[in-house]
């Protein structure tokens, strides 16, 4: 049996109304938030409003810095020479039911230097763990998460290694896909080992800050509503008021308005947002360390469509006008060839990626060791027959 | 035309009459269309063929990059790391077994991932000295028979060098015999090799 699509196709019809009359909702509530943004653009008690609210309150939203909350920033000249970096990595889970047990994390790298003439270094270093010490965790097989946690470490430590090296000869931008800040905290992952983890990973941010590389994150298509929940803030007049709304009410602000909606319209091609700070909570982390993650919109769209993306990099960055300008300029630069992604991430992934093809192959290339080893490897019954079957609907 | 033989690339798949090949290298030698090519066949014998298609499939990455301004970085980075898949399409017109030249398919084809290499100089002008594989060009349903068949004569007149002429005479006279019934197409041929 596989998927019955006549069965769904009345959910999906369902499903398609509803997502066109919440965008309906959603559209009406975009000009009355950008309103907020304008009539606050430079509202110090908002800051500190915001400051209060994430300190006695654990806020998640916005913090505003010095630029207006409005501001929509056109990006400086694109240098003639610049190198980007930009890593991404990728991942074989652990399969309990596989010939061995074993985990795989890879990491491709791409050294771009615009304008050189010459042609990308690009590079992968895949390594695989297979000791019981790496496998297991208090055992129990390693979870997802860590190892989302250790692929996210080891791209940031390869790109790092790149962007110290290369920083002797010309700027640097290093760049990352996602989240600039590394996602340990699981409940699958020991405290012990969220520690050790998050310490290598500002240990990496500290060498980048003292060599002053330029680094950010770029994400794709953000959900987030941290601009939303600060402009929730702006609405009370009483700022007593408003600490305890953050405190009694959990529900989405602006019934789920996200911050790519308000700054489709606000920005336009290659514009960015003012320069916003992660309220604690995740960030107090990297607050503690030097590194507080800031973040900005930015139109990565053309004239016909406006394609929102967040950029995160830390306050050395946020506060260094002519890296924030550069790092700007170079991923507005990267998304005019690939449209709407940065041209280096997307080839770091293309490096990075691991095909079924290549996992066959490699699974191959362990089976065949093993038996020269003399153990028996061959996957549990039920992967057996579940690939045959797979086979078969193909 | 090399002296040597030079890589082409590696079979992707064949058959007794034609195969197709895999391969990065894109440079002023190699693919060439007309050029002649050989590979090992499991029976020993070397399959003699020439390159009739030169395939770069589409990729909806650079098709993104088309008619932008780009820097160049972009374009070196797409031709020299990027796996651009080109595919080339071989008719086989001969084999050499035991050091002799026969002008007819071999009994194996080559199998998948040998490497093809170009024919050298001395190669082409041995093989072309015979004018039997006209016949299977001509008749090749996959390939633009009159066109490659010119290409090839093309190249083996360069091959000889200030007897090329000669050569090319020598084949027009061929083709008149093979062609005499059919004037229009004999008449775009000669077009095609004229000295």
């Amino acid at each position: 049996m596989t998927l019955e699509l006549n069965k769904v196709s009345h959910q999906v019809v369902q499903l398609g109304e509803q997502a066109a009359q919440r965008q309906r909702d959603l559209d009406l509530v975009v000009p009355q938030v950008q309103k907020i943004l304008r009539e606050h653009a430079t509202d110090a008690d908002l800051r500190d409003l915001a400051r209060r609210a994430a300190e006695t309150q654990k806020w998640r939203g916005a913090i505003p810095t010095a630029e207006p909350l409005d501001a929509a920033i056109d990006p400086p000249a694109h240098p003639d020479r610049l190198t980007i970096i930009a890593g991404d990595g990728s991942q074989i889970y652990p399969d309990a039911h596989g010939a061995a047990l074993y985990y795989l994390i890879n990491v491709g790298t791409i050294i771009f230097k615009h304008g050189s003439g010459l042609a990308p270094i690009v590079a992968t270093e895949p390594k695989v763990y297979g000791d019981t010490e790496a496998v297991y965790e208090d055992d129990v097989l390693v979870s997802g998460p860590l190892i989302n946690a250790r692929r996210n470490l080891a791209e940031l430590a390869k790109i790092s290694e790149l962007a110290l090296s290369e920083i002797k000869h010309d700027q640097i931008v290093a760049l990352l896909d996602g989240t600039l800040a590394l996602w340990a905290r699981a409940e699958t992952i020991s405290k012990d080992q969220q520690d050790q983890l998050e310490r290598d990973y500002i240990r990496w941010l500290d060498r980048l800050r003292d060599a002053k590389v330029t680094v950010g994150a770029f994400l794709s298509r953000p959900r987030s509503t941290l601009v939303a929940a600060l402009a929730r803030l702006a609405t009370f007049d009483d700022p007593e008021k408003a600490l305890s709304s953050v405190k009694t009410d959990r529900t989405p602000p602006f019934n789920g308005l996200r911050d790519g909606s308000i700054f489709a319209s606000m920005l336009k091609p290659a514009q960015r947002s003012a320069v916003f700070e992660v309220a604690p909570g995740w960030n107090t982390t990297y607050r503690q360390a030097g590194h507080s993650i800031h973040f900005f919109y930015l139109n990565v769209g053309d004239a016909h469509r406006s394609e929102i993306a967040r950029v995160e990099v830390p306050v050395w960055i946020a506060e260094d006008r002519s890296a924030l300008g550069l790092i700007h300029a170079a991923i507005v630069e990267q998304c005019t060839v690939s449209r709407g992604y940065p041209y280096v991430l997307a080839r770091a992934h293309e490096i990075a990626v691991v095909t079924n093809a290549e996992r066959t192959e490699f699974e191959n290339m362990i089976a065949t060791q093993l038996m020269r080893s003399g153990v028996e490897a061959r996957p549990s019954e039920k992967a057996f027959q579940k690939s045959l079957l797979a086979g078969k609907h193909r | 035309m090399s002296d040597h033989s030079l890589p082409v690339g590696r079979v992707l798949s064949s058959s007794t009459a034609s195969f197709s090949i895999g391969t990065k290298t894109f440079a002023a030698e190699v693919p060439r269309f007309g050029g002649f090519v050989k590979v090992d066949a499991p029976d020993g014998s070397e399959v003699i063929g020439l390159i009739y298609d030169v395939l770069i499939e589409d990729d909806p990455f650079v098709r993104q990059m088309i008619g932008a301004d780009v820097d160049d970085v972009y374009i070196a980075d797409q031709r020299q790391n990027r796996q651009v898949p080109i595919e080339i399409s071989v008719l086989v017109v001969g084999h050499i077994r035991d050091g002799k030249l026969y002008q007819f398919l071999p009994a194996q084809p080559p199998i998948s991932l040998d490497q093809i290499v170009t024919c050298s100089k001395d190669e082409v002008i041995r093989f072309t000295n015979d004018f039997t594989y006209f016949r299977t060009v001509l008749d090749a349903k996959e390939a633009p028979a009159d066109e490659l068949l010119a290409a090839s004569l093309r190249s083996a007149a360069e091959a000889r060098g200030s007897s090329g002429r000669d050569f090319l005479v020598r084949a027009g006279r061929e083709l008149s015999r093979l062609l005499a019934f059919d004037a229009v197409r004999l008449e775009g041929l000669l077009r095609r090799i004229r000295p």
